[in-house]
């Protein structure tokens, strides 16, 4: 994570002078009467200033690496996978949620989430998925009256 | 006298049926996280937000103050029975509870926790009250400049104190302070790095990101996890310590409640560093400290108490001064001021009913943990056994459905994702999310009293120093950067020297 974490900061550096860019075209004004940049300005100072540490340190020790070894543990592409799964369903829920409404994309979601526990167990991950949506629905629905969009539903 | 009635008053208020209930849910809730590992209480109390500000504001500040406390009681139980430290205040507990368990003595470890606890949270109650309405007198003719000071120092000593990179952690608050520059400015009426976005006008919501960046990243830090938790194969039965144990545990309970209540107070003092100075105090201080690792109640008994005597204390700068110690706190600041509520000096005197009932629902929530974690301990060591990867849909599905409800708007949902991604981008580059949220919340405070402080003072710096707390605040952090700078250089010196390619 060392060259990450030289990215990481090298974007942080960039969004430290984009801040002070920005803050002062929206105006610094005088110190006796601050303007609306003036305090994201004087925090871009201070953000691109802090970065440098960890700047310094991620750059000298991406260079002091030996080569890194590229061999892929078989085993530890699960965790990737399982990672890049779920994401997957976050974004499911954010994109499908009016578009089909709470109780399908909230069913689509959670089958995917239990899929990455419990792949292949597809009668499990069903049944399991359908009560948490009813259960799910019933509790902010019924119980707690927040209304939720109901999609192709209506 | 004053506090008699008052704190009577408290208890009449806190006693309906749906306070009651709600105070109930939440060290219920608590004690669920801290026993289950892979999620904490700032996790939770991010999950539960949206369920606060849908009840009433006193029946929310019960419901997370409980989850806070409660997972203090809850984080021994895995420590002691797997090794595994239900959340990070509890580490220590691991070290002597654990062995004590390994013996066959984990009735009267988890006992003396729960106990400790008990103590330690209710006298640190009793400081509460005796301490937050002198401090919000004394902070009434705090200026603006005070509390830019105050504010500075705070921040500046929950990320020395933190067990993470100084640096990373400026970084990051400063990054959070920015984020909370977002919207329209309320003094110009400018729009400020909304990008066109309408969603952005009025700034980002503090719902979906902290849910994003303490409960989604959690789930995806613990994807990769191993799932195995071996439970030590020991009774849990006489969980009342005896007299010997007695008599080792009375004094480690006594200074841990002083202590953990006097950390507490400080800005990053909090529960994980409480328990680790107790149990080295106690180790210190011991005649046998040859016994701590192998099975000391002391040290069981000392930590554990500690950080629960910190907890009542942190909500001392909250209601005293309206600025929280900590990240939970933080929350909790957040919660308050969505429902129109604003700790601070004049909190305490316009709110006296609604605070008083805070501080009872901590003596009644502290029997109802005390209850709930002697005599069911063996239904949390069945729940331990629930495996995380039927656990974390159910979290996530919490965390999307709570950050769409609070407003009803999808866009919610997309900030808490995104800010889910970006906090586990920050836990893999050793990057720690707290200060971010911290920084958020306190951002529009440090703004507005660094604008006052610049127009009464007519633009000079030195009327910072005019001001005896101000001044004090401002060496204090003076001193807290300057030791972090040399401390760097000196690191950074030693790693040359220790370089055999640097010559």
């Amino acid at each position: 994570m060392k060259r990450g974490n030289f990215i990481f900061a090298l974007s942080l550096e960039f969004i430290g002078i984009f801040v002070l860019v920005y803050s002062y075209k929206l105006g610094l004004q005088k110190i006796t009467n601050p303007g609306p940049g003036l305090f994201p300005f004087l925090l871009g100072i201070f953000l691109c200033l802090v970065v440098l540490p960890a700047l310094f340190e991620s750059f000298k020790k991406s260079t002091e690496l030996h080569p890194v070894d590229k061999t892929i543990d078989t085993q530890a592409l699960s965790p990737f996978v399982q990672l890049c799964v779920v994401i997957l369903c976050l974004f499911e829920f954010f994109f499908l949620l009016e578009i089909l409404g709470f109780v399908i994309a909230i069913f689509l979601f959670l089958f995917g989430l239990f899929w990455v526990g419990n792949p292949g167990r597809w009668v499990f991950n069903s049944l399991i998925s359908i009560g948490t949506v009813l259960v799910t629905y019933l509790m902010f629905n019924t119980l707690l009256q927040v209304a939720l969009p109901l999609g192709i539903l209506k | 006298m004053f506090i008699q009635s008052e704190i009577i008053l408290g208890f009449q208020q806190v006693i309906e049926p749906m306070n009651l209930l709600y105070c109930f849910f939440g060290v219920l809730m608590g004690t669920l996280v801290g026993v289950l590992p892979g999620i904490g209480p700032t996790a939770t109390i991010s999950l539960l937000l949206p369920l606060a500000l849908i009840a009433s504001p006193l029946q929310g500040i019960v419901m997370l103050a409980g989850i806070y406390y409660g997972a203090m009681y809850g984080g021994s139980t895995t420590s002691i029975l797997v090794n595994i430290p239900g959340e990070a205040a509890s580490v220590v507990t691991c070290l002597d509870g654990y062995a004590m368990a390994r013996q066959g003595r984990a009735g009267p470890a988890l006992g003396m926790a729960a106990i400790g606890s008990f103590i330690g949270g209710t006298l640190s109650l009793v400081g509460l009250m005796l301490l937050a309405v002198p401090l919000s007198k004394v902070a009434l003719g705090f200026g603006p400049a005070e509390y830019f000071g105050l504010l500075c120092i705070g921040l500046l000593l929950v990320l020395y104190l933190s067990h993470g990179s100084f640096s990373k952690g400026l970084t990051i608050a400063v990054i959070g302070l920015l984020l909370g520059c977002i919207g329209t400015d309320e003094t110009s009426g400018k729009v400020r790095f909304a990008f066109g976005i309408p969603e952005l006008y009025d700034g980002l919501d503090v719902v979906p990101m902290v849910v994003g960046l303490f409960g989604i990243s959690e789930v995806l830090i613990n994807l990769g996890s191993r799932d195995k938790r071996v439970t030590v194969k020991t009774s849990v039965k006489n969980l009342l310590p005896n007299l010997e144990d007695w008599k080792r545990s009375a004094f480690p309970i006594l200074r841990g409640s002083a202590l953990g209540f006097f950390i507490g107070l400080i800005p990053g003092g909090g529960t994980v560093l409480s328990s680790f100075i107790s149990y080295a105090l106690e180790k210190k201080i011991s005649k046998h400290p040859e016994e701590f690792g192998k099975g000391a109640i002391e040290g069981v008994a000392g930590p554990e108490t500690a950080n629960n005597a910190s907890v009542g204390a942190s909500f001392i700068p909250l209601f005293g001064l309206g600025i929280p110690s900590n990240v939970v706190m933080a929350i909790l600041l957040a919660s308050l001021t969505i429902h129109g509520v604003t700790p601070g000096p004049n909190f305490i005197e316009k709110n006296q009913t609604f605070f008083w009932a805070i501080v009872a629902s901590m003596y009644i929530g502290n029997i109802m943990l005390l209850i709930l974690n002697l005599p069911l301990v063996g239904i949390w060591v069945k729940i331990l056994k629930i495996p995380y990867r039927l656990l974390f849909p159910w979290i996530l599905l919490f965390c999307m459905v709570g950050a769409y409800t609070v407003n009803s708007r999808v866009s919610d949902v997309l900030t808490a994702i995104t800010f889910g991604i970006f906090g586990y981008l920050l836990k893999k580059l050793d990057y720690e999310s707290a200060p971010l949220a911290l920084g958020f919340v306190l951002g529009p405070m440090f703004e507005l009293s660094f604008r006052q402080t610049m127009s009464i003072s007519g633009g000079s710096l030195g009327f910072f120093l005019e001001r005896p707390v101000a001044l004090v605040a401002f060496t204090l952090s003076a001193v807290v950067l300057i030791s972090t700078f040399f401390n760097g250089i000196k690191k950074i010196r030693e790693q040359v020297l220790d370089d055999p390619n640097s010559s």
